[in-house]
C-alpha cells in the first residue's frame, strides 16, 4: 500500500460520508420530483381542454394558476429527475467540495511523507476525526504508542499540516451547511381554495349541462339581460339550437349575435340564415401606403378581421377615426363584421361602412340599424347609400325599383308632438326631393320599432305629400306604444 | 347595444366553460392517493438516511442533521399541499354540485320555436318588413 492509499484510508471516516451524501439522500428529491410530476399531470389531465369533460372556465384558469405556483416553488424545491435543484443539491456541491479540500490536503501530504512504514505506524494510533477537530494533541499519542524514531517525527509534522488544511475544509463546510439549512426553503403558495366560481358563471355552467353544444358565453350573455324567467331563457337556448341545426353551416356565433339583439325574431333570424352566403371578407385593394397602415392596425386589434380591417381603411377615413371606431366599438365588431361579410357583395355598403366608422355618434346608430335591416332583404335589395348628380340621397334601392327613401332609426318614447311635427317636415321635405329625383318611383321610409310606433303627426306629413308613400316599423311592425 | 364577445374568433368549443364534478371528485381521490404514496415513499427514506447521518463523525452530524431535517420538514408540508388541493377540488365540485340541483329544480317544461320554414321568407326577408 503506498502512502497515498494509506491517508487516503486514514481520512475515510471524513469523506466516505460526505461522498455518499447525495446517493444516500437524493430519494427524497426522486421521491418528490415524481409526486410532483404526477400532480401535475392530474392537473393537466383535468383541465385539457382537447379533451372531454374538462374543467376550464375562470374557476379552471385560476385554480390553473394556483397549482402552477406551486409547480414552481418545487421544482426550486428539488428540481427535476434531469437536474437536481435546492438545498438538497446546493449540500450535495458543499460535500463533494469538503471531499475535494480533504483530498488536496492528502496529496500534498503525500508528497513529503518519507517512509511508508512511518506512516501506517502513525496513522494507526492517531484519530482523523480529532484532527479536523483541532483537538489533536500528536506527540502524547505517538509516545503512547511507543514510535519515537526521527522518521516518526517528521510523519507528525506531516499529519499536523494535514490537520490544519481538513480543519479549514471542514470549517468551510460546517459554514456553508449551517447557511444551507437557516436559509428559507422555496415558498408554498397559500393553501388552496376551492375552485367556486362567480355565481353566474354557476348558473352559466350548469345550463350548458342541458346545452352542451352552445358555447357558455352565449349563455352567459342571455344570463346577462335582466329579468329573463327561466322559461324565457331555456326558449332562447332552444331558439338557438333549432337555428343551429337547421342551418349548420351557419357560424354558430353569428347566429348567437343575431339572436341576441333581442328586436329579431326567431323567425327573422331564421331568414337571415337561409340568406347566408360568404363566411369571409374579400380583401380591399390597398396602396403600399394602406397596406402599411393594415399591418399596423392587425398588430394593434388581432380580434378583428383583417379582410375587414382593408375594407375599414378602403373608405378612406382617417387612421385616427378607424382606430376610435374599432376602440369605442370593440363589443359590437364582431357583430358588425358578421353583418359587413354578409353584405359585401352589395354595391354601396362600403359607403354605409364609411358612415358607420365616421365618428358621429347618431351616424354609428343609424348605419347599424341599416346594415341589419339590408341583410334582412339581402335577396331584394339593389344598392345602399344611393348618389343622384353627385349628391347623397335614398339609403337604398332594390331590385324591383322601388326606392327606401329613408332608413329613420329614431327614438319617439318621450317626445312631444312638436318634436314630431318638426321632424314629420323634415322628413316631407325629404320626401319632395326624391319625388323629384326619382319621377315615378315607389317610396318607402322604414322606421326602427326598437324608438317606438311612428308618430300621427309624421305620417300625416309624409302622407301630405305623397299618399302612396309606404310607412312601415322594422323589425317589428307593430311597435309597443 | 350589442352584445359580443369582442373576439371574432370565438366559436365552436374554444370558448367553453365547464365544471365536471364528477371528473373532479376523481382526479381529486388520485391526488390524495398520489400524495400518501410519496409520503409512505418518504417516510420509508427518512427512516434509512437517519441511520446515514449516523454514520458521520459525531461532530459533523449537527450540520447534516440540520440541512436534511429542514428539507424534510418542507417536503411534508409539499405532500399536505397537494392533499389540501385535493381537499378544495373536492369542496369546489360539491358546491357545483349542489348548484346544479337547484337549478335543475327550476326548470318547468317548455314547448320551444320550430325553426321551421315558413316559405314566405324564401328569396328575402322582406315579408317582415310590411
Amino acid at each position: 500500500m503506498g502512502a497515498l492509499e494509506i491517508l487516503e484510508q486514514w481520512v475515510k471516516p471524513l469523506t466516505g460520508p460526505l461522498q455518499d451524501f447525495l446517493n444516500e439522500t437524493q430519494v427524497l428529491a426522486s421521491t418528490h420530483q415524481s409526486s410532483v410530476s404526477s400532480f401535475n399531470n392530474l392537473v393537466q389531465d383535468l383541465t385539457d381542454t382537447n379533451g372531454a369533460d374538462a374543467f376550464t372556465g375562470d374557476a379552471a384558469d385560476q385554480f390553473v394558476e394556483m397549482t402552477g405556483e406551486y409547480l414552481t416553488s418545487e421544482i426550486a424545491l428539488s428540481g427535476t429527475p434531469a437536474a437536481l435543484a435546492g438545498p438538497l443539491a446546493e449540500a450535495g456541491t458543499t460535500c463533494t467540495t469538503m471531499v475535494t479540500g480533504v483530498g488536496e490536503g492528502v496529496t500534498t501530504a503525500v508528497a513529503a511523507a518519507p517512509e511508508v512504514d512511518a506512516l501506517v505506524t502513525v496513522t494507526a494510533v492517531v484519530d482523523v476525526t480529532t484532527v479536523a477537530q483541532g483537538g489533536l494533541d500528536v506527540p502524547e499519542d505517538v509516545v503512547a504508542a511507543g514510535a519515537t524514531s526521527l522518521t516518526i517525527w517528521i510523519v507528525i509534522g506531516i499529519l499536523t499540516g494535514l490537520a490544519i488544511a481538513i480543519g479549514i475544509v471542514w470549517w468551510a463546510w460546517h459554514n456553508s451547511m449551517n447557511n444551507i439549512a437557516n436559509s428559507p426553503m422555496p415558498k408554498l403558495p397559500n393553501k388552496p381554495t376551492a375552485p367556486v366560481p362567480p355565481q353566474m358563471s354557476a348558473a352559466a355552467e350548469k345550463w350548458t349541462h342541458l346545452y352542451p353544444d352552445i358555447p357558455i358565453e352565449y349563455i352567459e350573455w342571455v344570463l346577462r339581460k335582466k329579468g329573463l324567467t327561466d322559461a324565457e331563457i331555456r326558449k332562447w337556448l332552444d331558439d338557438y339550437m333549432k337555428l343551429l341545426q337547421k342551418y349548420p353551416n351557419a357560424p354558430k356565433m353569428f347566429v348567437a349575435l343575431l339572436l341576441m339583439q333581442g328586436h329579431l325574431s326567431p323567425e327573422q333570424v331564421a331568414a337571415i340564415l337561409q340568406n347566408y352566403t360568404a363566411s369571409t371578407i374579400t380583401p380591399a385593394s390597398l396602396t403600399a401606403e394602406q397596406q402599411a397602415l393594415l399591418a399596423q392596425l392587425v398588430q394593434e386589434f388581432p380580434n378583428v378581421d383583417s379582410g375587414f380591417l382593408s375594407r375599414l381603411i378602403a373608405t378612406n377615413l382617417n387612421p385616427q377615426q378607424i382606430r376610435a371606431f374599432l376602440t369605442n366599438h370593440a363589443t359590437d365588431m364582431p357583430y358588425i363584421t358578421m353583418l359587413y361579410t354578409q353584405l359585401q357583395g352589395i354595391e354601396g355598403v362600403d359607403r354605409v361602412l364609411k358612415d358607420l366608422a365616421n365618428g358621429s355618434p347618431g351616424s354609428y346608430k343609424g348605419s347599424l340599424y341599416q346594415l341589419e335591416w339590408a341583410l334582412s332583404v339581402k335577396p331584394d335589395l339593389d344598392e345602399l347609400e344611393l348618389y343622384h348628380n353627385g349628391v347623397k340621397s335614398a339609403d337604398a334601392k332594390l331590385k324591383d325599383g322601388t326606392i327606401v327613401v329613408d332608413l329613420k332609426s329614431y327614438l319617439w318614447y318621450g317626445q312631444t308632438p312638436a318634436y314630431a311635427k318638426m321632424k314629420g317636415a323634415d322628413f316631407a321635405r325629404q320626401l319632395r326631393n326624391y319625388l323629384r329625383d326619382y319621377p315615378g318611383a315607389k317610396v318607402e321610409f322604414i322606421f326602427d320599432s326598437d324608438g317606438g310606433p311612428v308618430p300621427q303627426e309624421v305620417k300625416d306629413a309624409l302622407k301630405s305629400v305623397d299618399p302612396n308613400v309606404i310607412i312601415e316599423s322594422w323589425p317589428n311592425s307593430n311597435p309597443t306604444p | 347595444m350589442k352584445i359580443g364577445s369582442g373576439d371574432g374568433s370565438s366559436s365552436g368549443s374554444s370558448g367553453v366553460k365547464q365544471f365536471p364534478v364528477a371528473r373532479m371528485l376523481t382526479t381529486a381521490g388520485n391526488m390524495v392517493a398520489n400524495a400518501n404514496t410519496s409520503l409512505a415513499q418518504h417516510e420509508q427514506a427518512w427512516t434509512r438516511i437517519q441511520n446515514y447521518i449516523n454514520t458521520f463523525p459525531g461532530f459533523m452530524q449537527g450540520p447534516v442533521r440540520a440541512v436534511l431535517g429542514a428539507y424534510e420538514k418542507r417536503l411534508r408540508d409539499s405532500y399536505q399541499w397537494q392533499i389540501d388541493c385535493a381537499n378544495a377540488l373536492v369542496a369546489g365540485a360539491e358546491a357545483a354540485g349542489a348548484t346544479d340541483t337547484q337549478i335543475a329544480q327550476l326548470f318547468t317544461p317548455y314547448e320551444g320555436y320550430d325553426a321551421t320554414d315558413t316559405g314566405r321568407h324564401v328569396g328575402g326577408g322582406r315579408g317582415w318588413v310590411r
